[in-house]
């Protein structure tokens, strides 16, 4: 398992590679600016290091999908099909991988975020006023939000499974385009379709269940329907890969 | 080597082998390859080599002794026999394809003589 | 040791392979043979468990052939299918990674011998390099069954004596080759049994030694028989 997905990670190498390497430019450009005392640098760096931020985690997702598809619609597919690894743990290491991977880079993002934050509160530190703004927004969103610690796991579980949920659809609406239209030019498109259609069916499904009493119900609901829309959509894309793909 | 694609190749290669002991290319009691590095030499599948040794073995022309490989034999009568079998298979072949040709046995031999001598010359 | 019983493939409305009932025995090289599209690769990838079979099985050591038969059952395909950033190292490296039995100091040696660079990339590789390659990576394996489905197609005559000689000293007593091809005359002096398929249907596994003693026939002359004029030799 560790092994496929070693080698996930190695076809995706480089597009990761990419969004840090441009990430930690951004960022050298942010602390010149910053040190420098050029605003310009310091707010293009700011603005830019935002944008990739808000992209980088779904272009990883992206690129981890388009290297699902050309694992099943190319020759390549024999790479991992020869191998002693059944299709379900095939499917497992790219889900694994690319979840892992988003998760990481979302992590990455949130962290260099902090200390940048941090830095601007070092610097501008002498500024009253501005972290007198800091703090009444910091007290506003208190003010509003009373979260608790159970609420904020619940949350983060949620945004998890749902997370999950989502790649896996995406992988079964790929792998389901490519066993049907095995090397058409439009199994990609016909993808994308159905990832849609399959979302606003989820979408529709979840509308279904009754609303719970608390936040903390609400979040292991909607958790637990996208953990069994995860495993459904797993099974059977794996089972797809097994019995419709020609290697 | 090309091989006549209607005769067994081991027998082929066996009268190649022969035809080495019989002209001394390879020397009584000489190792001969592994029936592997045969069969690469060749180019012809492993157990059609092994088959050559098997016969050259049968024919007493080759032993093969445990664990050290296989041999020409040194048995000096047996290889004196196999140079006249040859000798005599070469002669029958050359007087049928005189034959053949629509020449008599006298005439064979007379052009036969006049060829030798020329290759001497 | 390896063993299909009534073994069919359908691909839409198209049969590829049709009720093949075929027993392959280790200690031999078997020469699989058939104009193309005549389904010799449609079993080999049934054979390794690629492709799952319309109706009958292949059976591995009286198992029918599954996901854990790959690891002693080595097929090499035809296409080209390693990924784009491999180098011919890293294509042994994955290997080592995935096949228990694949032995690195065997493929630096084949490697070697056949003047291959392990730096180079192998999309930048000539067809008769690649070629050797992937030979060379398939029989770096201790597997049971090596199936090379056309080896010698589209290279030039030095890298098929090169291929020749790798494929002669993989054979043993206790392992089975079965190679594809519609070149007759790259098969005819390396396989000691033939394997005659046309349009799906078996039509008969010959010894070839056995032919040539009996009935003054080679592979050729039996193949022309087979196929008349559907396909120039």
């Amino acid at each position: 398992m560790l092994q496929l997905m070693k080698y996930e990670f190695r076809k995706t190498r480089t597009t990761k590679l990419v969004v840090v390497g441009l990430t930690l430019l951004l960022q050298i450009m942010f602390m010149f600016g910053l040190y420098g005392n050029n605003e310009q640098w310091m707010s293009t760096g700011a603005g830019l290091l935002i944008f990739v931020a808000t992209f980088g985690v779904i272009i990883i997702g992206l690129q981890s999908l388009l290297t699902l598809h050309k694992d099943m619609s190319t020759k390549q597919s024999y790479m991992l099909f020869m191998t002693p690894n059944s299709s379900y743990k095939i499917l497992g290491a790219k889900v694994l991988e690319c979840s892992l991977s988003m998760l990481l880079m979302a992590v990455f993002f949130g962290a260099l975020g902090f200390l940048d934050v941090t830095l601007l509160f070092g610097k501008f530190g002498q500024l009253d006023q501005l972290l007198e703004f800091f703090r009444s927004v910091m007290k506003q969103f208190t003010d509003q939000i009373h979260f608790t610690s159970p609420e904020i796991i619940s949350f983060c579980g949620m945004l998890l499974c749902s997370w999950l949920a989502t790649v896996v659809t995406a992988a079964f609406s790929d792998v389901f385009a490519c066993s049907l239209l095995n090397g058409k030019k439009f199994a990609g498109l016909a993808a994308f379709a159905l990832f849609v259609v399959l979302n606003m069916v989820f979408g529709w499904i979840s509308g279904l269940i009754p609303p719970a009493g608390t936040f903390v119900a609400a979040m292991l609901i909607s958790g637990g329907v996208s953990l069994i829309i995860t495993a459904v959509m797993y099974f059977a894309t794996a089972f797809m890969m097994d019995r419709y793909l020609s290697v | 080597m090309d091989f006549k694609p209607t005769a067994p190749i081991w027998l082929q290669v066996a009268n190649e082998i022969k035809s080495d002991i019989a002209s001394g290319a390879l020397r009584p009691g000489e190792k001969l390859q592994s029936s592997r590095d045969l069969a690469v030499r060749y180019a012809i599948n492993p157990n059609t080599a092994a088959r050559v040794y098997q016969e050259l073995e049968r024919e007493g022309v080759c032993e093969t002794r445990r664990g050290l490989g296989t041999f020409v034999t040194q048995d000096a009568d047996h290889i004196t026999a196999l140079r006249i079998a040859m000798a005599q298979e070469a002669i029958t072949a050359c007087l049928t394809a005189m034959r053949t040709l629509g020449f008599t046995k006298e005439e064979a031999i007379h052009m036969l003589m006049i060829e030798e001598e020329h290759s001497n010359a | 040791m390896l063993e299909s019983r009534e073994l069919t493939k359908k691909f839409g409305s198209k049969t590829a392979v049709n009720a093949i009932t075929l027993k392959l025995e280790p200690g031999h090289i078997y020469a699989m043979m058939g104009p193309n599209g005549s389904g010799k690769t449609t079993w080999m990838k049934m054979a390794a468990g690629l492709i799952k079979p319309t109706a009958g099985t292949v059976y591995f050591n009286g198992e029918p052939v599954s996901i854990a038969s790959r690891a002693q059952v080595a097929y090499l395909s035809t296409e080209p299918y390693f990924y784009d950033w491999m180098t011919i190292g890293d294509a042994g490296k994955y290997y080592a990674d995935f096949f228990k039995d694949f032995d690195m100091a065997v493929y630096d040696k084949l490697i070697g011998q056949l003047n291959l660079n392990p730096k180079d990339k192998i999309k930048s590789l000539s067809s008769g390099m690649t070629a050797k390659m992937k030979v060379a990576v398939t029989l770096a394996r201790d597997a049971k069954v090596y199936m090379l489905d056309e080896p010698f197609n589209g290279i030039d005559l030095l890298a098929r004596d090169d291929i020749r000689a790798c494929i002669l000293n993989a054979a043993a007593d206790n392992k089975l080759l079965l190679l594809s091809s519609h070149l007759v005359e790259e098969m005819e002096n390396i396989a000691d049994r033939a394997v005659f398929i046309s349009q799906g249907n078996l039509i008969e596994v010959r010894d070839l030694e056995e032919m040539r003693e009996n009935d003054g026939k080679s592979m050729a002359d039996r193949y022309r028989e087979i196929f008349g004029h559907t396909e120039a030799i």
